[in-house]
């Protein structure tokens, strides 16, 4: 008798934290922060930084813009293992994604980038990515009437390496994709995820994903080792050079095989994952992270859940939910 | 009423014009010359032309000061109409302008001021009349001299007179001549005779090939140069003022009236040019500063004038003076300089009798 | 020429001072504590950062942060801040300040690196901590059912080994924890070598729990690992010491500051003698000039005293230079004028002398023969005959005189001569009378005429320059005038004259008029038919010392003193000329003169021809 006393007291407290936190949407307090606004920007800045996101100009040969590997319509990802330079050769590493790249506290999966700026710089004079100069790219930038009129008004120097990168560089943290479901959930909207994937969200906080994908960006903001219990490498075989990552910048040997921890927004989109594309699906990225982060075994229908709630961090961009790939899974 | 030995009488008088404005000073001259001349006198300038146009005058003596022409215009009309009629000036106003004009222009013989001395007055008229006779050739035909005897006249002295030098080509006889002829004449420019000035220059370069020029700054250097070579012309610096340039010059006139003076002076007072001129005889004056073209012009006329000499020697008695005052001879710088011509006049003469053929005129 | 170099070097040197004053003002004046504080509040707020940075370090480490974006976001903040500190320093070209902020930046980034390790480790820290019981209690479980199992059917010494196996795996577990709470050596040790142990020891567990034990001695490794590291982790990141190096910054900057303000001191001080040095410079100059200008202007005023007198001296002069030119006008005109009479006079006299002699030769040879006649005739025939011979000769003779006497009409020539002679004299006196009356010697100086009287007077004087001009003289009712006889009678002449010489001979005129312009004033024209002043010269004519004549002849005095004489005596003189027409000068003169005459009067008495006789 105690005990269904007990239990009714607990469905009753129950149902009633149910209720008030569903009706009364208080926003949470969680180690994952929603994406609150996207910072206002001069509408000429934008547009010109977007003409230039998407000017292959910017490429030594004028074949490849930062759009093309970056497809803001695409998760701002491409979906190859790597993406392909200006003359052809494949890039040591998986794209990441431009989308929300304002918000990582690093750029590059070896962090070599401290500002959206330093990677926009570094990327223009990569001899895969674009191999340009930048007094190259200022002189033709310079050369366009529309760019040196809208220079013109922006910057009182004009076209400068300076002056495209910072263009470049607004527009890029305009692209935010805030209002995610999992993000209305965080404001309080309790209806914004289903109960699965609300289940899903403390598995993953349960198993300790949370660990190091959290913060506003779910990631983004910490480096972390791939593989930490267990050899990931070896076990997959090839190793590159880009498999050291943040060794070839700091070449410290606690610092090999560590990575910038990516963002998990908009991640049903950005497949494939890690930094070598190795996984083509969310499952089988989820399946290597228990293996060789979390160093833990889960049943089948967790896994599931916890994709199902990584499916719920998908964004809008300019007020227009992104699309998921319909043949991603 | 005339008879016909009056007539004659007449006739033979000499006959003088005098015009001037003034009628009582006419009436003067009419009575002064009331004997033994034909006088005729008029008050109008254009009269006097008109009566020389007609009539033979000896003589023409003219005021200076009229209205409807000056003296000098009448007379260089004169010299025109009767150039042997012999022109006196007559001034009561020393108008120096005039009166050179009146020398270098019109050649006026001689000068006579108001008011003047009666006898002085005879005396210069008649000299003019026995000029005019020598000149024309009319030389008393019975011997007797057509002027009247007043007792005033004194016989020019004319043995004194130093012979003219000839400008002559080189003839044989003169090979051995120490002296070298000329065929150029020898212009004589006496510079600081009391006055300063660069002349000589100026004569030299104007002149160029036409003449020799000497120069010469004393009175010494004036008979040395004269001994070595005749002199026919002589360009003078003359301070008017000073007595002695006077004397010199007017006592040089006397003995060599051949020489023509261009006499080259500054300051003119009246009294000193008119006394310049009838007792020396200016050939003509020169203001300074000198224009060389009317310098050369007038060194030019003297040559011309010594040829025309040369040719008609009558002429010489154009250049007959007036007495020297007895007051300058007799001072201290007159004697000196009687002695110096004295002495000069030797040897000058002597040089030239023996080397040039000389021309010894009455 | 000197005086632009002076005027460029005045210029030079003020620029100089100028720019001198100039710099030092801008350095005395240019430490602004603006920028200063804005770069130590910089550093205040970095310093702020930094400690808070520490403090959300361990908010992580205690989880009362939940996720590590306030240990990421300093980083952008401190590289903007170390960007305006770089602007900053490289504006001023410090570069001890940049050595100092590069330190500063790899101060943040060592902190940085050191940070990230931590949020690294912590993640996996915490995550093995928390597996840890979970993973424990799965593998006491699975041993449970295994010895629950075991208990049916296997031996019991299996049953006390897994009891064994599992007791190891929860001390292991339990000292883990326990070394996660207090990390102290001996634990750890004790960790390793169990640990390790249980490693070697693997293979006496079942085999459905390896597996699960080797995951979980790798999560106790990791703890372990992390946990000993955590530390000495923590106490690095808090002693990098990014608070002093922006201390150092802060002093630094302080120093600069002070040195600064110490200069600018010092350039104020410099400002400030520099500026007293100029402002004295400036009153010596000053000073200088205005004792300069002071003696400048005594002397100044001594030479425009001088000068003035010099002026009217030389004024005077002038006029004295006029009025003897006049007096020699008016000499030469008397000396030609009283000539002539005289010549006539004198010639006549001496002729009459000798008339007189030729007549007292007749009267006496007329006595002669009277007496001849007188005496009886002799008895004697031969004496007889020879007195009627002597007798006839003698008549013959008295007859020739008496006959030339006669055709010279001596008597009447005689008679002529001493007339004319008596005529010339007065005419001469008449002259003499008229330089009197021109000169005006023997009387005083200003006085009562008729304007005509004067004119006559001056025509008499001027009558040889007349000889060859007609006067027409048209004279209108005048009253008397007021003035000074002798000036205005030298200003006709000089005018009479002018107008005389521009004449042609034989067809020139002269007009003299006069006539009443007002009641007060009386007006004098004269007027010639002469060639006339060209428009070009008319204003000039009446400057002192112009004239149209030659070089030498006139000093051309004349038209300046006339006017000089007109003007004061209240009058004006006009000329009104044509060329080819003629000259025509008008005088108005006031019946009385204006005071100005009278005051003159007084130099004017030594300036004229003799001293008038008191």
């Amino acid at each position: 008798m105690a005990a269904t006393r007990f239990l009714l007291g607990n469905i009753v407290v129950g149902s009633l934290l149910w209720t008030i936190t569903t009706i009364w949407a208080a926003p949470l307090i969680e180690p994952i922060k929603p994406i609150s606004q996207i910072p206002s920007i001069d509408p000429l800045k934008r547009d010109v930084g977007r003409s230039l996101f998407n000017d292959p100009r910017l490429s030594v040969n004028g074949k490849v813009s930062c759009a093309s590997c970056h497809d803001v319509q695409r998760g701002g990802a491409d979906a190859n293992v790597h993406s392909v330079g200006f003359a052809g050769q494949l890039t040591g590493v998986n794209t990441l994604t431009v989308l929300n790249a304002a918000l990582n506290f690093k750029q590059f999966w070896n962090g070599r980038a401290a500002s959206l700026e330093d990677q926009i710089d570094a990327v223009v004079v990569n001899p895969v990515e674009m191999g340009s100069k930048w007094e190259d790219v200022v002189k033709l930038i310079s050369k366009d009437d529309k760019y040196t009129s809208a220079f013109g008004k922006l910057y009182h120097d004009g076209v400068t390496k300076q002056n495209i990168i910072n263009a470049i560089a607004s527009y890029e943290r305009t692209l935010l994709t805030p209002n995610s479901r999992f993000d209305k959930y965080l404001l309080g909207d309790a209806n914004a995820i289903t109960d699965i994937e609300k289940l899903g969200y403390r598995k993953f906080k349960q198993y300790g994903c949370i660990a190091c994908h959290q913060g506003v960006n779910v990631g983004g903001n910490m480096f972390q080792t791939f593989g930490v219990m267990g050899d990931y490498f070896k076990n997959r075989g090839n190793e590159t050079e880009a498999d050291l990552g943040r060794y070839n910048i700091t070449h410290s040997e606690s610092d090999k095989h560590v990575f910038r921890v990516p963002s998990l927004r908009n991640v049903a989109l950005t497949a494939p994952y890690f930094h070598d594309g190795s996984a083509k699906t969310l499952d089988q990225a989820v399946d290597i992270m228990f293996k060789y982060q979390l160093g833990r075994n889960a049943p089948k229908d967790d896994k599931e859940q916890i994709v199902r709630f990584l499916k719920t961090l998908t964004g809008e961009l300019e007020g227009k939910p992104l699309l998921e790939k319909s043949a991603s899974d | 009423m005339v008879n016909s030995a009056i007539d004659k009488a007449v006739e033979k008088k000499p006959s003088l014009l005098f015009v001037d404005d003034e009628p009582s000073l006419l009436t003067a001259l009419r009575m002064a010359f009331r004997a033994g001349y034909h006088v005729t006198v008029t008050t109008d300038a254009y009269e006097a032309i008109e009566l020389l146009k007609t009539r033979k005058f000896h003589v023409i003596v003219s005021d200076q000061r009229m209205p409807s022409m000056t003296g000098v215009e009448l007379l260089a009309k004169a010299k025109e109409l009767a150039p042997e009629t012999i022109r006196v000036l007559l001034t009561g106003y020393s108008d120096n302008d005039a009166i050179i004009e009146a020398i270098n222009g019109v050649e006026v013989h001689r000068f006579l001021k108001k008011p003047w001395d009666n006898a002085m007055l005879r005396k210069t008229i008649n000299e003019a009349i026995e000029l005019a006779y020598r000149l024309s050739g009319e030389a008393a035909q019975d011997g007797v001299s057509p002027l009247p005897a007043t007792g005033e006249n004194e016989p020019r002295k004319s043995a004194e007179i130093i012979p003219m030098p000839v400008h002559h080509r080189n003839t044989a006889e003169e090979k051995n001549a120490t002296v070298q002829s000329q065929e150029k004449p020898t212009v004589l420019v006496v510079e600081s005779m009391s006055v300063k000035s660069d002349l000589f220059d100026q004569v030299k370069s104007s002149l160029g090939d036409k003449a020799d020029v000497i120069h010469a700054r004393t009175v010494a250097d004036v008979f040395n140069s004269m001994k070595r070579i005749p002199i026919s012309t002589m360009v003078c610096t003359i301070d008017t003022q000073s007595e002695a340039d006077r004397l010199f010059i007017q006592m040089l006139k006397k003995d060599y009236p051949y020489i023509f003076v261009i006499a080259v002076c500054d300051s003119t007072d009246s009294n000193h040019l008119i006394e310049l001129i009838n007792q020396a005889k200016i050939f003509r004056f020169i203001r300074t500063p000198v224009k060389t073209t009317v310098l050369l012009h007038y060194i030019l006329s003297a040559i011309e004038q010594f040829e025309e000499l040369r040719k008609n020697p009558l002429l010489i008695h154009a250049q007959h003076t007036e007495e020297i005052s007895e007051s300058l001879l007799t001072s201290t710088v007159g004697k000196s300089f009687l002695d110096q011509f004295a002495n000069a006049n030797k040897s000058i003469a002597s040089s030239f009798a023996k080397l040039f053929g000389f021309f010894r005129s009455n | 020429m000197k005086k632009t170099l002076q005027i460029w070097l005045v210029s030079v040197v003020l620029l100089v001072l100028t720019g001198g004053w100039v710099y030092l003002y801008t350095n005395s004046h240019a430490v602004t504590a603006e920028k200063q504080n804005e770069a130590l509040a910089i550093l205040k707020d970095m310093k702020q950062m930094d400690a808070n940075w520490n403090v959300d370090v361990l908010r992580s480490q205690t989880e009362l942060n939940l996720d590590y974006d306030p240990l990421a976001s300093p980083l952008s903040d401190f590289s903007a801040k170390l960007a305006t500190l770089d602007a900053e320093a490289k504006s001023l070209n410090d570069s001890s300040m940049e050595k100092v902020i590069n330190d500063i930046r790899t101060s943040i980034n060592e902190k940085a690196g050191l940070i990230d390790q931590f949020k690294a480790q912590n993640a996996l820290l915490k995550n093995s901590l928390r597996y840890v019981p979970t993973a424990h209690r799965e593998i006491r479980e699975q041993m449970h059912s295994m010895q629950e199992k075991g208990k049916s059917d296997t031996a019991h010494r299996e049953i006390s080994a897994l009891v064994n196996l599992e007791s190891n795996v929860s001390a292991l577990v339990s000292d883990t924890l326990r070394y996660n709470t207090v990390p102290d050596v001996e634990t750890a040790e004790l960790l390793k070598a169990g640990i390790k142990k249980m490693r070697e020891d693997l293979s006496l567990y079942p085999d459905k729990v390896r597996d699960q034990i080797d995951l979980l001695m790798k999560h106790l490794e990791l703890v372990l690992n992390f946990r000993n590291q955590q530390f000495s982790l923590l106490q690095g990141i808090n002693n990098v010491p990014v608070v002093s190096k922006l201390d150092r910054l802060g002093d630094l900057l302080n120093e600069k500051f002070d040195a600064e303000l110490t200069t600018q001191f010092i350039y104020q001080r410099i400002l400030l003698t520099y500026s007293a040095c100029v402002l004295l410079l400036v009153f010596g100059a000053a000073a200088l000039i205005a004792y300069r200008n002071a003696t400048e202007r005594k002397r100044l005023t001594v030479l425009i005293d001088k000068k003035t007198l010099e002026l009217k001296e030389n004024e005077a002069q002038l006029m004295h230079a006029q009025k003897m030119n006049t007096l020699g006008e008016m000499v030469a005109g008397i000396t030609h004028e009283v000539n002539t009479p005289l010549a006539a006079i004198k010639s006549g006299l001496q002729t009459c002398y000798e008339l007189v002699d030729t007549t007292n030769t007749y009267i006496n040879e007329s006595n002669a023969f009277s007496s001849m006649l007188v005496v009886p005739p002799p008895a004697d025939e031969e004496a007889r005959k020879l007195r009627k011979t002597r007798l006839g000769h003698k008549l013959m003779q008295v007859v020739d005189m008496h006959n030339e006497l006669v055709s010279m009409e001596i008597v009447g020539g005689i008679n002529q001569l001493l007339s004319d002679s008596l005529k010339n004299i007065d005419y001469i006196s008449q002259i003499v009378t008229s330089m009197l009356n021109f000169s005006r010697l023997d009387r005083s100086k200003i006085s009562k005429i008729k304007i005509e009287e004067c004119i006559n007077t001056t025509l008499i004087i001027g009558k040889h320059f007349l000889k060859t001009v007609k006067v027409n003289k048209k004279f209108g009712e005048t009253t008397l005038i007021n003035c000074d006889i002798a000036q205005i009678n030298q200003v006709l002449l000089n005018l009479i004259k002018n107008g005389a010489q521009a004449m042609p001979v034989d067809t020139g005129e002269i007009t003299i008029e006069t006539s009443m312009l007002s009641a007060e004033e009386i007006c004098i024209s004269i007027s010639d038919n002469g060639a006339g002043i060209p428009a070009e010269i008319q204003e000039k004519i009446w400057e002192p010392f112009f004239t149209t004549k030659k070089a030498g002849s006139g000093t051309g005095l004349g038209l300046s003193t006339c006017k000089k004489i007109i003007t004061s005596h209240g009058g004006r003189i006009d000329m009104k000329s044509e060329v080819g027409k003629g000259t025509t000068f008008s005088i108005v003169l006031p019946l009385n003169p204006s005071g100005d005459l009278y005051a003159t009067h007084g130099e004017a008495r030594n300036n004229g021809f003799v001293t008038a006789p008191a």
